[in-house]
């Protein structure tokens, strides 16, 4: 979706409470990486639309917690996200392979 | 105290997700119970909800917001794509849209006791005009998109946006939340 600036801007709040379609959702999640200001808003008005899932708390169903604690043992764990450049990264890993190559005396082919 | 939590979740730690789910079972089941209305679907999507707390707890970043927000949000997306499927056609959307809530609300007992919180947050709430009140209601707690709003509320589909904004920012403001 292609929108000006200020047509995103104004999407904060139906971003925040899911009121946007999936195709219109995607673009705005894209919009967010490189705008500060949509960003810092959209925390804002996220922790607001908390307090009204609060306002809301319901004892929940008994054995729901036992269920979700049981399918833990089951269920994988993501892994952290660590930077886009797995270490040793291949860039680094053929420059040294060329240096290797290249420097004399280095040579392990002798 | 909940992000450190977290922080012990995404390293595995059971007896740290045991307490996140203490706390926030129940405003997750709450607000899944909001938009879905079904007790058997809404307890099924809230245990999906916390067990993908549980498997994406390392991607939680406590620089970004509060973990209770991370994991309400979760939630309530969660049970948004259960009224709302991906790329529906009008038909299958018409089907599959909230129903406006003829059906029993929940019942006292399950009513968690009145807090002074809750109480502010629904008078914040009051206070709005009725069109960004009955906006904001209508797309949290009962699902609806955007132009579904406007249906609703016969009001142009361009102006919900900018009333859910306004509401929202009016509400942060007058609770004081900060991030």
């Amino acid at each position: 979706m292609k929108l000006v600036r200020d047509e995103w801007h104004v999407l904060t709040g139906s971003y925040v409470v899911d009121a946007l379609g999936s195709q219109e959702r995607e673009g705005f999640e894209r919009h967010l990486h490189h705008c500060v200001s949509c960003d810092a808003e959209v925390r804002g008005l996220r922790e607001t639309a908390a307090r009204l899932a609060m306002a809301r708390s319901l004892r929940p169903p008994p054995g729901l917690q036992d269920r979700v604690l049981a399918a833990t043992y089951r269920t994988r764990q993501l892994p952290p996200v660590v930077g886009d450049h797995p270490f040793p990264s291949r860039r680094l890993a053929a420059r040294l392979a060329a240096l290797l190559h290249r420097g004399p005396g280095l040579s392990w082919a002798a | 105290m909940l992000a450190g939590l977290l922080a012990r979740v995404a390293r595995g730690d059971r007896e740290a997700f045991r307490r996140v789910c203490g706390e926030l079972a129940g405003p997750v089941y709450g607000v899944i119970r909001q938009v879905l209305r079904d007790p058997a679907q809404s307890e099924r999507v809230a245990q999906e909800a916390l067990l993908e707390v549980w498997r994406t707890a390392p991607r939680f970043d406590p620089a970004r917001g509060s973990a209770a927000a991370w994991v309400l949000a979760l939630a309530h997306r969660r049970a948004v794509d259960r009224v709302r499927p991906r790329n529906p056609s009008s038909r299958r959307e018409r089907r599959a849209a909230p129903h406006a809530g003829t059906g029993t609300g929940p019942q006292g007992a399950e009513v968690v006791e009145v807090t002074l919180d809750r109480v502010r947050v629904l008078r914040c709430l009051d206070a709005l005009t009725e069109v960004q009140r009955e906006s904001i209601k209508l797309a949290y707690y009962r699902g609806y998109s955007g132009p579904q709003v406007a249906a609703l509320l016969g009001v142009t589909p361009g102006t919900v946006p900018t009333r859910i904004r306004d509401g929202l920012i009016r509400m942060r403001d007058s609770l004081e939340v900060t991030w």
